[in-house]
């Protein structure tokens, strides 16, 4: 007699089933993935996460970290270095999902609001009970960045202030007072249109990329327009009105006529520096930081034309700027003791501050006399800085949507109104969709 | 049995063996295809099996998922961007593929009959597929800038008046895109051709050249049908390259300007790595997928049913 024997399509539907339920457990899918271990006695290694500062800035943080690991012996700090921010997002999400997360990690305002909203960073109050004080110690405008629903999520590291960089041989040949640069924006505009008239170049390059000290569109409508992005709860968008479509057709004047540079529409930041290095464009609009750049990428008689000048004031009453900060992810397994390495790297930033122009995010090192030697350090900490982006988690998904919606406006496939509309609209949606 | 026969039995096709095989075969040919079907297993399957678990999730990769059914889709359905970028895929995947397969043919043919310094055409048209494809990306893109060395030598020679914008004019970027990737895949295509071509007998050409063909007619009768395997294997390959193209678009113009030149790759990679939406760009990849395979199955058959 056979014995009774299952069919081999019973079992191969068998093992597919099984193979799916068990991939389904492995791959995490319904199960997320779990918060680290708290601290414990005993050495202790941090992992610290910098984007892009190991080219030219290695003996200065190697140097900080080793001062570190001599006032607090039994800490090593393992420093890992992203080479770009996009990266820092990606490989942060692919270690939060494998649970071996850094311990301090160099966030940006973009990112930020997703993990505190996902709650996959720490509010500072959990880990320390002077969060207030500890308010005091930064810059109002850096640490006021990371503050999301009233709860601090970050430290800050340093900043950037737009200030205005400008050729002075470009502001002679069109007549210009090179002493006397643009102190608002009419006057950019016009000074852009009188560049583009008498030498041909274009007036300046203002690109719309998520780097927010080149100008990005929160920039242009909050910074320039003096139009929130948000209505007053923050439920809504309120930057499609009247006084940001006429304002924003003036960007598309510029562009269709060419007193504004057309990298200006698609280029990142990078682009504006290497027109403004090429002499094919009057202004730009970046951080000082920008300077270490020029000074490398331009001959010296090129760099000696670039003067620096305070960012033009805007209706919005403060210059835009940029941030780093540094922020513990709940799977850290030392979280104390890494905010208390982020707070004391936040302190080291003269350092980093005399090889390229950074705003300092503590405030005691940003009153150094060292910023009052030059016209680039003044400006840093001289102005009043301001984040106008809203600190929302699908930030990333709205500028992306406003970008594309300038682009339109800017080829002219749509009227500026329209597109502000739309983005609004878009926005709305977003909004009300939460995370 | 003696050696001769040992071996012919261990170099015959399965098949013909029937009902000689012994049962112990069947063992050993898992054992050897073993290593092969847990890296397609592990890397193909299981990425594939965990998409498709994914897009009926909301998950942002930070919190574990809920099942949400298929509403991913359902946003799929009336997302303009999403639209938007199945049709520049559909014309990236046509252009790309017609150029990539006929425009690397007659150029293999001529390298094939000793065109002088063929060496050096070979060397020269092979050497962007080596390459890395950021590292041409970021090139081309400094040379097509609107002050680029393209716009420059355009303009010099009077070609254009004005510089024209490559990257940025939304009904030009996209074939600006479609032209990087030609230029950087032409040499592989050339080579397959080349390699399809080492196998055609001189004898055929000898016989045709005696018959009074030119060039013309021995391409298009001798050239063209000894390569139509090779023809459907570029097709296949120039197919699936394109509308899983990625890197140039980041590169060149980030899928701008206002999603002109995004595809849905880029749009998969956005909407999982800026956005944290990996639920629903897993959707969109298993749209994707079902759309490619179901491409790749349609023109195999009809190749096949043509020979």
């Amino acid at each position: 007699m056979v014995p009774n024997r299952p069919s081999r399509r019973r079992f191969l539907a068998a093992a597919a089933i099984g193979a799916v339920s068990v991939l389904a457990s492995a791959c995490g899918v319904f199960t997320g993935t779990s918060d680290g271990p708290q601290s414990s006695g005993g050495p202790v290694t941090l992992e610290f996460w910098t984007i892009n500062l190991k080219e030219g800035y290695t003996p200065y943080i190697e140097g900080a970290i080793s001062r570190y690991e001599k006032q607090h012996p039994g800490v090593t700090v393992k420093w890992v270095d992203i080479p770009d921010f996009e990266q820092t997002q990606s490989k942060l999400l692919a270690a939060i999902s494998g649970g071996a997360t850094p311990d301090v990690v160099n966030m940006t305002p973009f990112i930020l609001p997703k993990f505190a909203a996902t709650n996959t960073v720490y509010p500072l109050d959990e880990l320390t009970g002077d969060v207030q004080a500890m308010a005091a110690d930064y810059v109002p405008g850096l640490w006021d960045a990371g503050v999301i629903g009233g709860k601090a999520y970050a430290v800050p590291f340093y900043g950037s202030v737009s200030a205005l960089i400008y050729n002075t041989e470009l502001f002679e040949k069109a007549g210009l007072d090179p002493a006397k640069p643009p102190a608002n924006w009419d006057e950019v505009f016009a000074a852009a249109k009188r560049i583009h008239e008498k030498t041909g170049a274009s007036g300046f390059v203002q690109t719309l990329d998520d780097f927010n000290d080149a100008g990005n569109p929160s920039d242009i409508l909050a910074g320039q327009a003096g139009v929130p992005l948000l209505s007053a709860d923050g439920k809504k968008a309120a930057f499609a009105t009247p006084e940001a479509a006429a304002h924003l057709q003036q960007y598309v004047d510029g562009v269709t006529a060419g007193w504004i540079d057309r990298a200006s529409v698609n280029g990142g930041v990078m682009d504006g520096a290497k027109i403004l290095a090429q002499g094919k464009t009057g202004m730009v609009f970046l951080g000082p930081w920008i300077l270490r750049w020029l000074k490398d990428n331009a001959d010296a008689e090129t760099y000696a034309k670039f003067k620096v000048a305070a960012h033009p004031a805007g209706a919005g009453g403060a210059a835009n700027g940029f941030l780093q900060h540094f922020a513990i992810p709940r799977a850290s397994k030392n979280p104390k003791q890494a905010l208390d390495f982020a707070r004391y790297f936040s302190t080291t930033t003269l350092e980093l501050a005399k090889q390229a122009p950074v705003l300092p995010g503590a405030a005691a090192v940003a009153k150094d006399p060292y910023f009052q030697a030059t016209e680039e350090t003044k400006i840093l900490v001289g102005q009043e800085v301001k984040f106008y982006w809203p600190k929302h988690p699908a930030v990333a998904e709205m500028f992306a949507a406003l970008r594309s919606e300038f682009q339109s406006a800017l080829l002219g496939k749509k009227p500026a109104e329209q597109a502000l509309q739309d983005a609004a609209t878009r926005w709305d949606e977003l909004i009300a969709a939460g995370q | 049995m003696n050696e001769t026969a040992t071996r012919a039995r261990w170099l015959a096709p399965p098949r013909l063996l029937g009902g000689n095989r012994r049962s112990g075969d069947t063992g050993w040919g898992w054992l050897f295809a073993l290593p092969a079907v847990m890296l397609i297993g592990g890397f193909v399957l299981y990425p594939v099996l965990n998409t498709v678990l994914f897009s009926f999730t909301d998950f942002n990769g930070l919190n574990p998922a809920s099942f949400v059914g298929v509403e991913q889709y359902a946003t799929l359905a009336t997302d303009s961007v999403f639209h938007r970028t199945l049709l520049n895929s559909a014309l990236i995947t046509v252009v790309a593929t017609a150029l990539l397969v006929t425009l690397p043919l007659p150029v293999a043919y001529w390298i094939h009959r000793g065109i002088p310094f063929r060496r050096f055409f070979r060397a020269a048209l092979y050497l962007p597929v080596v390459v890395p494809i950021i590292v041409s990306s970021v090139a081309w893109k400094w040379l097509l800038d609107d002050n680029g060395l393209v716009n420059y030598v355009l303009v010099t020679v009077g070609v254009v008046a004005e510089p024209v914008s490559w990257l940025s004019d939304p009904g030009l970027a996209i074939w600006t895109v479609v032209g990087v990737i030609v230029w950087r895949a032409f040499g592989i295509y050339l080579l397959i051709y080349l390699a399809g071509l080492a196998t055609l007998p001189d004898d055929q050409l000898e016989a045709a050249a005696i018959d009074g063909a030119g060039h013309v007619r021995t391409f298009g009768s001798i050239v063209v049908p000894h390569l139509r395997g090779s023809i459907v294997l570029s097709s296949v390959i120039a197919f699936v390259a394109a509308m899983r193209m990625f890197d140039e678009i980041f590169v060149l113009t980030g899928g701008g300007p206002a999603n002109a030149s995004k595809n849905t790759a880029y749009y998969i990679w956005e909407s999982a790595f800026s956005f944290f939406k990996f639920g629903y760009s897993s959707a969109m990849a298993v749209v994707l997928l079902v759309v490619v395979l179901g491409l790749v199955l349609l023109g195999l058959k009809l190749a096949g049913s043509r020979r």
